[in-house]
């Protein structure tokens, strides 16, 4: 009996040996991942944890404590801060879409069925309020949610988070919020801000730089480097799988945008001279992969960037054949406007002639046989000849003409 | 003699940390760890056991400060879970526990490593509240330097976030 005790006490010590080991190595997984921190030691010489080495859980609790609007303030600090932060802001932005169908469930359980007794309902206001926040987020969700989805940036503004779970908290607590203008002129100020800037300010270089990444996947697919798949482009001739991708880079250079875009184009192509363009914050993943992944990004970067240059001629070469197209067709249009013209006038000028000539013909009919009468009959025939003024004039010069030949 | 008494019948179970220090601590207090407490629920680890709980990733000074902390929060109710809407609030930490946080920023560190190992929720929200108050209200320039962390941006990635985070800077 005291054997078999032994062997069960030894047991679960084995086995809580197991879990402690097993539940320390999870603990762990976050431990080795990072070299960002300066390498720091305690008294003892061993090396302190950093803030950012701390276990996704905790580090999740810890900003669970700060507003989106500090967290949003906490990207620049280094790359993995705004990894962090960013992946935080868009696990917010959809929070907060669930925490509102929610609240719109809610209400809308509440309210009665019918218009007219739905107006006077204690929860018509919370309906208002639910249904104006709901169209700033559709907006907001429109602005940002298609480049959140591909990775090219994050939920950038925090403020208009923290502004948003406000009105949700409030409309949640409180039995008679607010007038619904009220409780959302800032929530309106501020999400038109961020709309505003964005579309203004960064969305011309997000869609460069998913065009330029879009460009790098599809110059990938063939053998020959991006950049020599674009400089064949310039060429007269060039190779059949070079000018397809070539010209898919043109279409997504001219969906990108035209003239108007190219000096955006320019200084995007600046900016992005050393900053991994095809997503400075996607790049900033594969940082930490290692050195071979590192060097591949930068190659990758550097394949970008000439890439970049070489579509940037490319569109500037493009851009001026097309005005001197365009000017050529105007000046080819005047012409044949002119010619056209021309064309009329003489056309109107021989049916005058032609006219002319009709009627001279038919005077010259008629003068002979005049003159064949005249030869005949006395003086008083004129009257009848001279009947009109002009005919008689006509007739009398070319009575003289032919008077002046027979001579 | 009663409290002695009184020790005695407390049970106590020995705790062996990652140095191999082994501390002798009242089972209700190593219960304040849901890690342990499972632990011998499980494996129905009988109350007279004489074998040491290993804790491979604490210490001996971390782990004395967790009994501590521990010890003081003993007759504290269970923590209740929180209302997901409500706001955080980062202002209410008792004055023993915001003496008891003042530590060096290694200490804290792997006092909250320890918790969350532990499973401790009272000792980690308050670690936690302490590191979101050491952050609120710095400029990112402050905050590497109270983190000591290097800034590894380059000047054209760090002015792409500065410009994306200019929205609602007054002009």
């Amino acid at each position: 009996k005291e054997i078999k005790s032994t062997d069960l006490s030894l047991n679960s010590f084995r086995a809580i040996k197991l879990i402690m080991q097993s539940r320390s190595s999870n603990c762990n997984s976050n431990a080795d991942s990072s070299s960002l921190l300066l390498e720091a030691a305690d008294s003892s010489g061993n090396r302190m944890v950093g803030l950012f080495e701390l276990p996704d859980l905790v580090l999740d609790k810890i900003f669970s404590y700060l507003s989106y609007a500090t967290i949003s303030q906490l990207r620049p600090v280094s790359r993995q801060a705004n990894q962090l932060c960013e992946r935080r802001l868009n696990r917010g932005f959809y929070k907060l879409e669930r925490t509102l169908q929610d609240s719109q469930r809610f209400v809308k359980a509440k309210l009665p069925r019918r218009e007219s007794e739905r107006k006077q309902h204690p929860f018509s206001r919370h309906s208002e309020i639910l249904s104006a926040v709901d169209t700033r987020v559709s907006l907001l969700g429109m602005t940002y949610v298609k480049h959140m989805q591909f990775g090219r940036c994050c939920f950038i503004p925090g403020r208009v988070l923290d502004e948003l779970f406000r009105i949700l908290r409030t409309v949640r607590a409180t039995v008679e919020p607010p007038r619904a203008h009220e409780l959302l002129h800032e929530l309106r100020d501020l999400s038109s801000m961020a709309m505003e800037h964005f579309e203004e300010q960064i969305e011309p270089l997000v869609k460069i730089d998913a065009a330029t990444a879009a460009a790098a996947a599809a110059a990938s697919q063939h053998s020959l480097p991006v950049y020599a798949a674009v400089g064949s482009a310039s060429a007269a001739q060039p190779a059949c799988s070079h000018s397809h991708s070539s010209s898919s880079l043109l279409s997504l250079m001219a969906a990108a945008g035209d003239q108007r875009q190219l000096s955006r184009l320019a200084a995007a192509a600046a900016a992005s001279a050393t900053t991994a363009a095809p997503g400075a914050v996607a790049g900033s993943n594969s940082a930490t992969a290692g050195p071979d992944a590192a060097a591949a990004a930068n190659d990758d970067r550097q394949c970008v960037q000439r890439l970049l240059g070489e579509i940037l001629s490319l569109k500037a070469t493009v851009c001026s054949n097309s005005a001197a197209v365009k000017q050529l067709r105007l000046n080819l249009a005047s012409h044949e406007r002119s010619s056209r013209q021309t064309i009329n006038q003489l056309k109107t000028r021989i049916a005058s002639l032609e006219q002319k000539l009709a009627a001279k013909s038919a005077v010259v009919e008629g003068g002979a046989e005049t003159e064949a009468a005249a030869a005949t009959s006395s003086s008083p025939n004129r009257k009848r000849c001279s009947t009109s003024a002009t005919d008689g004039q006509q007739l009398a010069k070319t009575l003289l003409g032919k008077r002046r030949k027979k001579d | 003699s009663q409290l002695s008494n009184q020790r005695a019948a407390m049970p106590n179970i020995k705790l062996q940390s990652s140095d191999n220090e082994i501390f002798e601590v009242e089972l209700e207090i190593a219960k304040q760890s849901n890690t342990i407490k499972t632990m011998l629920e499980d494996l129905s680890v009988s109350d007279d056991s004489d074998d040491p709980v290993p804790l491979p990733n604490v210490n001996a000074a971390i782990l004395k400060k967790v009994i501590a902390w521990c010890t003081h929060h003993k007759d504290d109710p269970p923590p209740v879970e929180e209302d997901e809407y409500k706001e955080r609030r980062t202002d209410d930490i008792p004055t023993w526990d915001l003496e008891f946080m003042k530590v060096d920023q290694g200490t804290l560190f792997e006092i909250i490593l320890a918790s969350n190992y532990l499973d401790i929720k009272g000792l980690l929200d308050v670690a936690c509240k302490t590191v979101a108050n050491m952050i609120k209200g710095k400029s990112p320039e402050e905050i590497r330097k109270t983190f000591n962390i290097k800034c590894d941006f380059t000047a054209e990635e760090l002015e792409q976030v500065r410009k994306e985070n200019e929205w609602c800077e007054e002009k």
